[in-house]
């Protein structure tokens, strides 16, 4: 993953209950590497879920949680279409980064965010290979 | 007179089989539990775990051991130490704050988080483990603070250490 991107999957589990799954790129370097190259340490500190202006979820990391960090938790109360959920993180660099977005679910109750799309769209595959995927799929139900 | 003692073995041979029974099922989970409690209760008392853990709750009792409240699920054997899924599940709506601490790392205190109004249970994060050691979950609850703990073993290509 791209570093400081963001992916957000919004679906339901098994008891039909809305499940809020997020994916941060970012190395979570901890410093401890002996061997050269040595990285400087570089790791989230805190992480905190908004929604509607109205926090959700906070969290104190230290650089013990893994690279390209996950979280995963249900939702209270099930979110509806046109709420702003906000994802922010801080750096020990102090670095500050912060993403909104507007929920829209499709028909199955799912919700997915990308931040690579939306920051870069000239990025997305070229034609080609879409192409390729389609042959790929097509024998597919 | 002969019938009578037969009965009186059969019964006596009975009651055998079904202590016997009993204590080959019974006294395993005995031996766990109060195993868990021991260790839970070493890794409370360790001076780092502890340190952070009176920083973020002060001077309050914890109920060790086993509740329905709170959970916490990890794997048995991490074939990767790098990527360790933890899962935290139990009653809905139930803890306000949690904290995760690992024993064997170099800073225990590896995750700690509130989770307001809008955030339940079911809660899942990946870690990274230095080596086997137990993990250590502690969550602020309606019943106070519960401590619950997890022995991960983490093996990198065989056996564990």
């Amino acid at each position: 993953m791209r570093e400081n991107s963001l992916r957000v999957l919004i679906a339901l589990d098994s008891e039909y209950q809305q499940v809020f799954k997020a994916l941060i790129g970012h190395p979570m370097d901890d410093g401890y590497r002996v061997n050269a190259p040595a990285v400087e340490a570089n790791y989230i500190k805190k992480v905190a879920v908004f929604v509607d202006d109205v926090v959700c979820l906070t969290m104190d990391w230290n650089e013990n949680v893994s690279k390209n960090p996950f979280i995963s938790f249900r939702l209270f109360r099930p979110l509806l279409d046109g709420q702003i959920l906000t994802v922010s993180w801080r750096d020990n660099r102090a670095q500050e980064i912060s993403y909104d977005f507007v929920v829209t679910f499709n028909p199955y109750g799912r919700f997915v965010f990308r931040s690579d799309e939306h920051a870069n769209p000239e990025s997305r595959r070229e034609p080609e290979m879409q192409k390729k995927a389609a042959c790929k799929n097509r024998h597919r139900p | 007179m002969n019938q009578e003692l037969d009965k009186t073995r059969r019964l006596l041979l009975k009651a055998g089989l079904t202590l016997s029974v009993f204590s080959k099922t019974f006294t395993p989970i005995a031996h766990a539990s109060t195993n868990s409690i021991s260790t839970l209760s070493a890794l409370l008392s360790d001076t780092d775990i502890f340190s952070e853990l009176y920083a973020l709750y002060g001077d309050r009792a914890y109920s060790i051991g086993e509740s329905d409240i709170i959970v916490l699920r990890a794997p048995d054997i991490a074939e990767n130490g790098q990527v360790v899924s933890i899962k935290l599940i139990g009653e809905s709506n139930a803890i306000s704050s949690f904290a995760l601490l690992a024993k064997s790392n170099q800073r225990p205190l590896l995750a700690s988080g509130t989770l307001h109004s809008a955030c339940d249970l079911p809660l899942a994060l990946r870690v990274k483990l230095r080596r086997t050691s137990e993990i250590l979950l502690v969550a602020d609850t309606y019943q106070g603070l519960i401590a619950v703990h997890s022995q991960v073993k983490v093996t990198i290509g065989c056996g564990g250490f």
